[in-house]
Order: C-alpha cells, then sequence, then structure tokens
C-alpha cells in the first residue's frame, strides 16, 4: 500500500514537473501590442491601440465620452476601462520577458479633448496580482495624470500621443510629484498651503524638483513644511525602488525661500 | 425470440450483481474520462499564468498527500497492532501490581490454616524454582483456589505475591468478557503477555484470575446468532496460553478464584497440568475464628473481657469477610453509643445485622405480635430440647429483612455429616411452630410456610438421596440417569408413591413428636411467648436461664 501510494505520488509529480517544463508562455513580447489589441477587440469588443517602445508599452484608448458634465466618469468608459486594465494584466501576467513599465492613456476624442495617463511600473503590477502587495500599495505607486489636449479632439488613432521609453527616474519623478501634489491638496492640509508651482523631473541620474509651496495661513504649527514632506516622500519612493540605481542626486529648487537644497540617494535613504 | 428473453431473464436475475456492478464500472469510468477531457481541455486553454498557477499548487498538494498517508498508515498500523497483537482495548483495564504495592504479608493471612500450610508448599517451589528443577521436578503453574465468597482468596493470593516478591496483575473473570466477539480471547492474549514481559523483568510473575468461572463454565455449542463464540474463543485462549506456560519457563503462575464447584468449570481446564493445585478455601473452622476475631478486634478499642471463644462459637459458617464486617459495624454502634471501646453489646448487635439485616420499621399490631411470639416460642423449645447440635442463640419478634421474627439456631459446631438423629430434629424444629401456634389459637397461620418447606426438603432429600425412609427403599434417586432436569425422576410410580409415603411418615411422626412434648411443656411455651412478648428479644443467656427456671436442660451433642 504505501509502495503504491510513492509510486503514485513520484508519478503524479514528475507528470507535474513535465508538464511545469513544457508550459510555453501564451503572449510573447514581440506581438504584445497584438495579444492586447486581440484581447480587447475579440473578448471585450474595444477597439485600443498599443506599442511598444523599447520597454515600455503603450496602451491607447479613445472614448466618445469619458467623463459627465459633472466631471464624473461615464459608467459604460469606467467599465471599458477597467476591462482594458484586465487585458493588459492578463498579457503580462502569461508572457515572457515583460516590459519594465506601463502607460495606459485614455482620451476624450468628442467631447472635451482630454487625456488621462495611467503610468505603472510592470512588476508592481504583477506583485499586486500576486497578491505580494495591496491595492492600496500599488496605489500609490501608480501614476495617474491628466490633461486637457485639444490635439486628442478626433483622434482615433492615437496620432497626437508623443510616445517614449519611460524610465525608472522619470517615473520616480512623476510619483514624488504626484504624491507631493496630493499631500498637500488633502483636506487637512490644502486650506494652508498653496501650491503655485511644482515641477519634478529627470536627467542623466539627477532629480530636480522645482518647489513653490506657500503657506497661506498663519497657523500652520503641527503641519509639515513643503520641504520636508518632499523628502520623505523622495526618500521613501526611493526606498521602495531602491534596486535601481539610475538616480544618484536629488536636487530641491525651494522657489518661496529661494533656496536650493542638493542631497545625494544616500543622504535621503537614510531617512534625513 | 421468446426462449432467448427467458434466457437472459434467467443470466439476469443469476448474475445480477455482476451485471450490476459491470454497469456501474462503465459509467464511473466514462464519467471519469469525460470529466477528464473536460479538465484537461479547460486545462490547456488557460494562459500561461494561470496553468502554472495551478501545477504550482500539485507539488504541495502531492506532499500533503503523502504525509498524510504517512500519518494515517503510521495510525493505522499502530491501531492494528494494538488492537489485534497488542491487547487493544483489553489493556485499557488492565493494571499491574508490583509486589510493594499488593502489602499483604503472610502474617496478615490468618484464620485458613490449613490452607496456609499447603499454599506454603506452592511459594516455597516458586521461590526454590533451581532447586526443583535440578531434581527434575515440574514447576508449579496454575493453582485454583475454590471457596465460598468472603473466605479470602483474594487475599491469600495477595499475601502469595507478596512473600515470593513478584508483580501481581490481578484481573477478574468478568474483564474478558466484552460486547466484540473475540475481544475476551484478545484480553486473555494479553493478559499473558504483559506476564511475560514482567516476568523476563522481575524474573517472575503472579497472574490472579478472580471469579474465573465467568470465563472457564464449560464450552458450548454456538447458537444462531452466534452466542458462545466468543465464549469458546476465551477458554480456548486461556487453555492454549497455559499450555504455553507449560512449554515455556517463564515463571509465571496463574492463581484463579472460584467459589462455585470445580465440576461447574470446564473439564479441560481442570485437567492435570493446567491447574496443578486445587486449594480448597473454605469457611473457618472455629480455632480460626477466633484468630480472625482476635486479629480484627485487634485493630479496634475493646472491652477486654470480650470472650472470642463465645464469638467464635456463634458464628459458625462466617467467613472472615463476615467477622470483618461484624467487627466494624461494632465498632460503628459504640461509635454511635458514644462509647470508648467495643462491648459485647454492640458486637451482639453488629452480629444481628450481619446475619439478619437491619430492624425493618414493620409495625405489628398486637395479636400478631402475640402470634409470632408463640411460633417462635415453639422453634425456640423444640430446638432447644431436641436438637442435639444446634442452639438456639437468639429469639427476637422484631421484623427483619422480610421476616417478622425468628429463633435462630446455629450449630454447636461445623457438621460435616447430616446423621438421621440430626435431621429429624430439623424437621421437627421446623414443625414446632404450627404445632404451637394450633395449641395457643386452635389454628394456623402462612407464617408456617418456609418452616414447611423446610421441613419437606429435609425429609424429601432423606427419603430420596439418602435411604432414610421407613420402607427401607436405598439409593439417590437424583443420580443423572434416574433423574432428568427436564423429565423429572424415571422411577416407576410405584416407587414413587413408596418414596413419598415415607416422606409424609416422617413429617407425621416429627409432627406427632413434637405435638406431645409441647403439649407437655404447655407452661414453658407460655412463659418463653410472655417473656419474648415483654423484651422482643431474647439473648442466649435469657434463653438458657428460662429453661433453666423449668427445670430443663440440653440434651448432650449426638452423632447417633
Amino acid at each position: 500500500m504505501v509502495k503504491n501510494g510513492l509510486k503514485a505520488a513520484l508519478v503524479s509529480l514528475s507528470l507535474v514537473l513535465t508538464l511545469s517544463c513544457t508550459i510555453a508562455p501564451t503572449y510573447s513580447r514581440r506581438d504584445i501590442d497584438k495579444s492586447i489589441k486581440k484581447i480587447c477587440e475579440e473578448e471585450f469588443n474595444i477597439n485600443v491601440k498599443s506599442w511598444l517602445v523599447q520597454d515600455t508599452i503603450w496602451v491607447y484608448a479613445p472614448f466618445k465620452k469619458v467623463f459627465d458634465d459633472n466631471f464624473s466618469w461615464e459608467k459604460e468608459t469606467l467599465e471599458n476601462v477597467r476591462k482594458i486594465f484586465l487585458a493588459l494584466s492578463r498579457v503580462l501576467l502569461s508572457m515572457d520577458e515583460r516590459p519594465s513599465f506601463f502607460i495606459f492613456v485614455v482620451s476624450d476624442v468628442e467631447k472635451s479633448g482630454s487625456d488621462l495617463y495611467y503610468i505603472g511600473f510592470i512588476p508592481d503590477m504583477m506583485k499586486m496580482q500576486k497578491l505580494f502587495i495591496s491595492l492600496g500599495q500599488w496605489q500609490e505607486r501608480e501614476v495617474i495624470m491628466s490633461f486637457l489636449n485639444p490635439q486628442a479632439l478626433g483622434d482615433y488613432q492615437g496620432y497626437h500621443i508623443k510616445k517614449y521609453n519611460l524610465t525608472m527616474g522619470e517615473f520616480i519623478s512623476y510619483l514624488i510629484n504626484q504624491n507631493v501634489r496630493k499631500y498637500f491638496t488633502a483636506p487637512q492640509t490644502k486650506d494652508v498651503f498653496q501650491i503655485n508651482n511644482l515641477k519634478t523631473g529627470y536627467a542623466n541620474g539627477k532629480l530636480s524638483i522645482l518647489l513653490d509651496i506657500s503657506v497661506i495661513k498663519d497657523d500652520a504649527t503641527g503641519l509639515a513644511d513643503p520641504l520636508r514632506v518632499t523628502k520623505e516622500t523622495a526618500g521613501k519612493l526611493l526606498k521602495i525602488y531602491s534596486d535601481f540605481d539610475e538616480i544618484s542626486e536629488i536636487e530641491i529648487i525651494d522657489a518661496v525661500n529661494n533656496r536650493q537644497h542638493s542631497y545625494s540617494k544616500k543622504e535621503l535613504l537614510g531617512g534625513s | 425470440m421468446n426462449t432467448r428473453a427467458k434466457r437472459l431473464k434467467k443470466t439476469i436475475k443469476l448474475h445480477w450483481i455482476k451485471i450490476l456492478v459491470a454497469v456501474l464500472g462503465v459509467v464511473f469510468l466514462t464519467v471519469f474520462i469525460i470529466l477528464l477531457i473536460v479538465g484537461l481541455r479547460n486545462f490547456f486553454s488557460l494562459e500561461s499564468f494561470y496553468k502554472r498557477q495551478f501545477l504550482s499548487v500539485i507539488p504541495f498538494q502531492i506532499f500533503i498527500s503523502i504525509v498524510t498517508g504517512f500519518v494515517f498508515v503510521i495510525f493505522y498500523s499502530f491501531m492494528y497492532m494494538w488492537l489485534f497483537f497488542g491487547g487493544g482495548f483489553a489493556k485499557l483495564s488492565q493494571k499491574k501490581i508490583k509486589e510493594k504495592e499488593v502489602d499483604v504479608k503472610w502474617s496478615d493471612v490468618i484464620g485458613m490454616e490449613s490452607v496456609k500450610l499447603e499454599i506454603s508448599e506452592v511459594i516455597k517451589l516458586l521461590k526454590d524454582r533451581a532447586q526443583l528443577k535440578r531434581i527434575g521436578g515440574k514447576v508449579i503453574k496454575g493453582v485454583l483456589m475454590v471457596g465460598p465468597p468472603g473466605c479470602g482468596k483474594t487475599y491469600l493470593a495477595k499475601a502469595i505475591a507478596t512473600e515470593t516478591g513478584l508483580p501481581f496483575l490481578p484481573s477478574v473473570g468478568s474483564e474478558f468478557v466484552g460486547i466484540f466477539v473475540g475481544l475476551g480471547a484478545m484480553r486473555i492474549k494479553s493478559l499473558f503477555k504483559q506476564a511475560r514481559t514482567l516476568a523476563d523483568i522481575n524474573g517472575g510473575c503472579i497472574v490472579f484470575i478472580d471469579e474465573i468461572d465467568s470465563i472457564a463454565r464449560p464450552r458450548v455449542g454456538v447458537s444462531g446468532f452466534g452466542g458462545g463464540i466468543s465464549h469458546n474463543a476465551t477458554i480456548n485462549q486461556l487453555l492454549s496460553e497455559l499450555d504455553g506456560l507449560r512449554q515455556e519457563e517463564s515463571n509465571i503462575v496463574i492463581i484463579a478464584a472460584t467459589n462455585v464447584n470445580e465440576e461447574e468449570l470446564d473439564p479441560a481446564l481442570m485437567r492435570a497440568g493446567r491447574f496443578d493445585r486445587k486449594v480448597y478455601v473454605d469457611y473457618p473452622q472455629l480455632e480460626d475464628r477466633k484468630n480472625l476475631f482476635k486479629y480484627y478486634l485487634d485493630k479496634t478499642k475493646y472491652d477486654p473481657d470480650i470472650d472470642v471463644a463465645v464469638l467464635a462459637r456463634k458464628t459458625v459458617y462466617f467467613s472472615p469477610a463476615d467477622i470483618s464486617n461484624m467487627v466494624r459495624e461494632a465498632s460503628l454502634i459504640a461509635v454511635r453509643n458514644n462509647r470508648e471501646i467495643t462491648i459485647m453489646k454492640d458486637l451482639s448487635e453488629a452480629y444481628d445485622r450481619v446475619e439478619f439485616g437491619f430492624k425493618s420499621g414493620l409495625l405489628l399490631s398486637e395479636k400478631e405480635k402475640v402470634w409470632v411470639a408463640y411460633h417462635e416460642a415453639g422453634h425456640a423449645i423444640i430446638a432447644y430440647l431436641m436438637h442435639p447440635t444446634t442452639d438456639v442463640v437468639k429469639a427476637s419478634i422484631i421484623p427483619r429483612k422480610g421476616f417478622l421474627g425468628y429463633a435462630h439456631p446455629v450449630p454447636r459446631e461445623e457438621i460435616h455429616i447430616d446423621t438421621k438423629n440430626q435431621l429429624l430434629a430439623s424437621i421437627k424444629t421446623s414443625l414446632a411452630s404450627y404445632v404451637a401456634e394450633k395449641l395457643k389459637f386452635g389454628s394456623t397461620g402462612s407464617g408456617v410456610n418456609t418452616d414447611f418447606s423446610n421441613a419437606l426438603k429435609t425429609a424429601h432429600n432423606m427419603v430420596y438421596r439418602w435411604g432414610m425412609g421407613e420402607t427401607g427403599i436405598l439409593g439417590n434417586f437424583y443420580t443423572p440417569g434416574i433423574f432428568h432436569p427436564t423429565y423429572g425422576l424415571t422411577v416407576s410410580e410405584k416407587i414413587r408413591q413408596k418414596l413419598d409415603e415415607d416422606v409424609q411418615k416422617i413429617l407425621s411422626s416429627c409432627l406427632k413428636e413434637v405435638e406431645e412434648i409441647l403439649t407437655k411443656e404447655k407452661d414453658l411455651l407460655e412463659y418463653f411467648a410472655r417473656e419474648l412478648l415483654k423484651k422482643e428479644e431474647l439473648e442466649y443467656d435469657e434463653i438458657v436461664e428460662i429453661f433453666k427456671k423449668h427445670g430443663k436442660e440440653r440434651p448432650q451433642s449426638s452423632a447417633s
């Protein structure tokens, strides 16, 4: 009985191992754009455009109406956006040599002429799918940007989108911008601070942040000052992506006090 | 076509189980194949991530299955071994007692001197095994102790264990009777296995099976419902274990105790080589009873005037357990009466409690009391004047344990042979109540029921068993072959008639004699009954005093 059991276990294990080795990825990097398009069209009946630019996969989804008159999501559009995300994640999950970033652009091509960018680091997305990180953590690591763009009007092919390969430095700079902005527009801070200007950029290993956030109310006791918040946000993000050494220096230009601060990556990681 | 259909029908009828199994097998296989195909198709239609996700779980599931399988196999094997080879449920109720825990010294065994002598030889043989082997003697393997309950068989077995310094494995016959067939045999096997292990470790072991009659009754035919299988299996296992002991020199001694006759046990168990020694542990004799009273009284504070010889004489056929119980009861009575020491009166009261139970609290009317008093007076007078071997130690009209009064006869000594004279005296004593009632009230009551039963039984046995009838017909008519449990006696009607006539003659002559005596001693009867009514209970001394007052003395003991 024991012998037979062991035999059965060994056979099953061998079968599993063999099957595991023979499972080829369903989607390949070469055809990633076509695969996303195909799933969206065949399974969800949504027309999208997709391009792979070096290590970044771009998805363009034009919709006649993205938001209603109250600037809330159109129900049908929102559902379709979710379906496109599902197609994107399915392809990314079952492929080899995944790209590093995705940029998903939702455009209102009929009514307002606007672009909504979803930018994410694909390994983070995989972690979220495999439940290694929570949805909340994922949302903190996803960049969402929106622009009014008249060029979008009537553009069903995505001509107005300037496709480029996103780097980690640029991605982190977007994230810093988004998270600092989110902090100072939160209900408890929005009446105390005013964002006059906030720009982030990356070039040649240097992350530059132009910080122009002024205090508009005398009583700001207990609330962090913009420079500290920016430093902490940058430090936190650099820590999350510490495996990437593209960024070596961080420069913060404090336009309110007219001062310029320069930090090394190490300094920010140390929590200073 | 019709023939074919019939053949098909018959074939189906003949092989319907096989056909059913085959159909079920085909259905199962088809369903399995369909499910497999569907499952595989679904699996291969999955995207690679989900395929891997699915497969990644399988090795863990296999691992869990293997672990579960191993745990199950180990548990199953353990349970199997435990149930069938290790004693199983039997072990749950089995306990080993080391010789230190038994703690019954040889000197504590009292009141059975002759038995002790016999057993001491067994102990000696157990201790001197080597010497016995040298001279080629066979070691004793089994000792069967037969005797009435409460005579100290278990106590003796414990003392043997202490004396030999061997571990003691006690068990009771009823432990080997279980609801499962074979459980008894399994328990026997387990008991002996444990005994062998203990013997290996300690150089010997004593297995004590109390009430062995529970399992050692003769084997029976197996009834329709399997009754008897378990019982037979248990005895067979016991026999085989005893034989095993004979073959192996493991120094295990089986001591069994029973209170039934050895004839009632399975003959195979009784044959030579199994229970080599049979020790009869009977009721203690006069001297033994004296020792027992002394032993138990010494454990309490008691009046030094208490004469243990008187107590011993009074307690014929008392077991050591009864004596112990009597002394304990006496101590309790003393405590209840705020006395520091036990006195003779306490012991007398305790005797009544042991012998007759507690006073019942039943209230008799005055008329009934008078009736009972004359009834008991009749018994007492005839027993005193006519019985050669029995004393009336007490008379009472206080109801106890289901009877309204008593005149308690106690043999002056242990009687092993009943002579005709004694038997007739017993009949007369029994009939005396009837005569007394008749003389006093001119009528008789239902109270003579038991007395008549006793008288008739004795007379019947005298004639049918012991050739004491007037016609001189000899023979024990209850010998198997002549007497059948279902059909009764297989003698001619003529013989039977004569025998019955003899029985009635005995009863009539006894009745006549009793009538004569009680008529003659009417004053004594009146006086005795009145005294009894006055005092409700008369002790031995008071009884003797009444007779002395009337110039009467007991006849001398005579076995003729």
